[in-house]
């Protein structure tokens, strides 16, 4: 991994690697947003990828990348503590693996930067066509939410669990947000985009990244860029209280999710001591709510806690009997105090973090996990990999106690079957 | 026997090992990387549910059973796989579809130990009534929570729609009902009869010597007489069951999923079938093509719109799926440029451009050890020599494609799901 300052706010990082298929360029843009930018952010990189100055609607767009041997032009939206990451990036298979020893990989260069910093602009503004056309497929996306429930029962709990904060807004706002944007806040926000996010932009590929940083330069200099790379970790602030949300659909399966904080400092450490808290009570199958909630107490298909690092936040999801509410309520809360009270093994810490190594250590096989990784490393002091799977190994039973003991619930969710049943 | 199947255009290998048992055993070593992926799979799923073994009776199973058996192989006298697994760090799991069972794991580190320890639970059984009743509740959600996804719904609909009796309209984890009749007897029966290991294979991609691989499973496997299965498939009408059919639940906007049922003459389709079906798709319902457009500009679809290739054991159909406020207009739409394309073709250039991204998608794939272990499967399955594909690709004829899409595409026999709000 090779860190270079490309513009102001604006560093690359080479990830040489010959190893895959494919090259891939991701620009990592780092960025504050509440409600209404947040919908903002979203519907650009719709937009951004819809067409642009020279391939003007999608279908002359998707043809180009379908003739560079199906390059793939990716976003991807990151809830990153109080702030968003927002990437868009390219995906190209080698030139050295083309049918008839074209070169393609340049090519999808300039695409990706065309589309990011030459979108289809007519009178200043997006084309209009293509605004709405774009906000109509956020405005279905962020419905479609509700058709797989347990993405759904995590979200609404984050969102009464963050309430007030920057990180309760759900992934792409909400409709009424979307709906409330004019053609002009979204020239205003890929303007304030460009020059005011913080920039990571990531090169995964055997060749060297000089000639990609040389037009990136070019084009981010050319910004009037006014930028500050905050450090972004926040705790959530607990307000005492526990607070609970319930609501009722046309379901067959109860769904229950229990949001808790832990106490967490800014040191990695501290971080790593938490994720295997996290893990050994309801990560893999040798966590406690995995073998006694689902294997003793047969009450649900799973029982999963997933942590959130910037928030200092975990949450517990289950899928149940609607009469077993109760139950699953106490057996989860059970397992929390047998940590706390000291009765875990050294046997289910090492399953936990020679689980938790494995997995990190795989992310060097995958060009995605190695991307968000170094993506979100620059907050990290640069952390590798390697190093963050070091930090792991050192936790200890003692400290997975400790962890437990500052544990409290905040949020508990409960989504329901309707009483009046839908017979269809 | 050992034999080696290259591809210098993409310098990649695979080596496949035939084992006295009849199994097969697939690797590829990927020395670069720092993980490893393995799957040991048998040929048998949901669709198995009546059987005989030689000339013996047809035995009638309850319905998810191999589903049920999969969930309970992990379990041992002693420790359970899921505890073995543990102390190693590798992240093991398993899955049945329609017409498979596998079970796998990956790991960045024991990988000899794990794989021991996979041989080992697959070919050692333990079910007591006692073991097999807790495992009633953990599958009963399980059951529930898939008839709260609409996407599984509006599959498992449409697959009711298009086949009268075929069971792959059957659920694979089965109903709460049929669960409750799986005793400890019958898992060993659909055991003995189907994880017999010439009916099952091996597939290792990653950090891995092949060698040692095989050296492994010649000390690993256990063979026994090999058994030969006779699959009992109702004669299926070439027709479908209904035309439409339509359930509700809370979603945001109405799904639909479109089946053209196609006949199957042999039990599987042949992999040059399943390359051109693949290729055909990729021009006609691609985000470039003309029909894509109309619905899109139309408002008729949004971008979940895809079509796949559905295929196995005596079924096969392509699906067309979606979100829309007028599904019966998008079914509509799409029949008049399926008519159209079976009498003039499809275009060059757009035939051409398909190809281009099913070789990208093949050549991709090596990316990742998942990815090439799933690959491997299918070949393991379907018996078919490994990068075949790509022979195919480089020789495909517009009298191919006009062939492959009258087979696919009836419009008098296809079906309609929809769940609507």
């Amino acid at each position: 991994m090779i860190i270079s300052e490309i513009a102001n706010g604006v560093e690359g990082c080479f990830i040489k690697s010959n190893k895959f298929k494919t090259s891939s360029i991701s620009v990592n843009m780092f960025i504050p947003a509440d409600e209404k930018s947040v919908s903002a952010y979203s519907l650009l990189y719709l937009i951004l990828t819809d067409s642009t100055k020279d391939y003007p609607d999608y279908t002359s767009l998707n043809k180009a990348l379908k003739n560079l041997y199906n390059a793939s032009l990716f976003f991807f939206f990151l809830k990153f503590g109080d702030m968003r990451m927002v990437k868009f990036g390219i995906s190209v298979l080698d030139d050295n693996f083309t049918l008839f020893g074209e070169t393609i990989s340049n090519k999808a260069a300039d695409l990706l930067l065309c589309a990011i910093f030459n979108p289809l602009m007519e009178n200043g503004k997006f084309k209009q066509e293509v605004f709405n056309n774009n906000k109509r497929i956020l405005i279905d996306q962020i419905n479609a939410q509700i058709n797989e429930k347990r993405g759904y029962a995590i979200s609404n709990t984050e969102k009464e669990m963050y309430n007030g904060e920057p990180a309760s807004v759900k992934t792409h706002g909400n409709t009424e947000s979307v709906d409330s944007l004019t053609n002009e806040d979204l020239v205003k926000a890929h303007e304030h985009l460009l020059k005011n996010a913080f920039v990571r932009i990531n090169v995964i590929s055997q060749n060297e990244p000089d000639l990609i940083y040389e037009r990136f330069k070019e084009y981010f200099n050319s910004l009037e860029r006014n930028v500050e790379k905050k450090n972004i970790s926040l705790n959530h602030k607990t307000e005492g209280e526990v607070k609970y949300l319930e609501e009722k659909m046309n379901v067959t399966q109860g769904k229950l999710c229990l949001g808790f904080t832990v106490d967490l400092g800014e040191a990695r450490q501290s971080v790593a001591k938490a994720a295997v808290f996290v893990d050994v009570f309801g990560g893999g199958p040798y966590s406690k709510l995995f073998t006694n909630v689902r294997e003793k107490q047969s009450l649900c298909y799973y029982c999963a806690a997933r942590f959130n690092s910037k928030k200092g936040t975990f949450i517990v999801d289950s899928g149940i009997l609607e009469e077993n509410r109760e139950k699953a309520y106490n057996g989860i809360l059970e397992q929390l105090e047998e940590i706390k009270n000291g009765n875990i093994s050294e046997d289910e810490v090492n399953s936990s973090k020679i689980a938790l190594t494995d997995t990190l250590i795989s992310y060097n096989d995958q060009t995605a996990t190695l991307d968000t990784w170094y993506a979100l490393a620059t907050f990290n002091d640069g952390e590798t990999i390697e190093d963050y799977a070091e930090l792991i190994k050192g936790v200890t039973v003692e400290d997975v106690i400790a962890v437990a003991k500052t544990v409290k619930l905040d949020t508990v969710y409960f989504l329901g079957k309707a009483k009046e049943d839908n017979d269809d | 026997m050992i034999k080696t199947y290259k591809n210098s255009l993409i310098d990649e290998q695979v080596i496949v090992y035939k084992h006295k048992s009849g199994l097969e055993v697939y690797v590829c070593e990927k020395p670069e990387f720092s993980s490893s992926y393995a799957i040991f799979g048998t040929r048998y799923g949901s669709i198995d549910t009546k059987f005989s073994v030689g000339n013996g009776k047809f035995l009638e199973v309850p319905e998810g059973i191999a589903h049920y058996l999969e969930h309970k192989l992990f379990e041992s006298e002693e420790l359970d796989a899921f505890a073995r697994f543990a102390k190693t760090g590798a992240s093991a799991n398993a899955f049945t579809s329609f017409d498979r069972t596998c079970y796998l794991f990956s790991c960045s580190a024991n990988f000899e130990e794990n794989f021991r320890i996979l041989l080992d639970f697959v070919q050692h059984p333990y079910f007591t009534e006692e073991t097999v009743q807790k495992e009633q509740g953990i599958i009963g959600q399980e059951i529930q929570m898939y008839d709260d996804s609409a996407p599984w719904q509006v599959l498992m609909n449409l697959l009711g729609a298009l086949y009268k009796k075929h069971p792959v309209r059957i659920d694979i984890a089965g109903t709460v009902e049929s669960i409750a009749k799986i005793n400890a007897g019958l898992l060993y029966d659909c055991y003995n009869t189907f994880y017999n290991l010439n009916n099952m294979f091996i597939c290792v991609a990653g950090n891995v010597e092949a060698q040692k691989i095989f050296d492994l499973c010649d000390e690993l496997l256990i063979t026994k007489a090999p058994v030969i299965i006779n699959r009992f498939m109702p004669n299926e009408e070439n027709k479908v069951e209904k035309r439409q059919v339509e359930v509700k639940l809370p979603v945001s906007k109405p799904l639909f999923a479109i089946g053209f049922k196609e006949k199957c003459e042999n039990p599987q389709k042949t992999l040059k079938e399943k390359v051109l079906s693949e290729i055909i798709l990729k021009s006609i319902f691609g985000n470039d093509s003309p029909l894509y457009k109309e619905l899109f500009d139309s408002e008729l679809i949004n971008d979940s719109f895809s079509a796949e290739y559905f295929n196995g054991y005596s079924y096969a159909c392509t699906i067309v799926e979606g979100e829309s406020d007028n599904p019966e207009k998008v079914r509509e739409i799409t029949n008049r440029y399926l008519s159209d394309y079976i009498v003039k073709g499809i275009k060059k250039e757009d035939i051409e451009r398909a190809v281009k991204v099913y070789y990208s998608e093949e050549v991709c794939g090596f990316n990742s050890a998942e990815n090439i272990v799933m690959n491997m499967v299918e070949s393991a399955f379907l018996k078919t020599p490994v990068f075949e594909e790509f022979d195919i690709i480089k020789n495909i004829t517009e009298v191919d494609v006009v062939k492959r899409l009258k087979e696919m595409f009836d419009i008098d026999n296809s079906s309609i799901s929809i769940v609507n709000k």
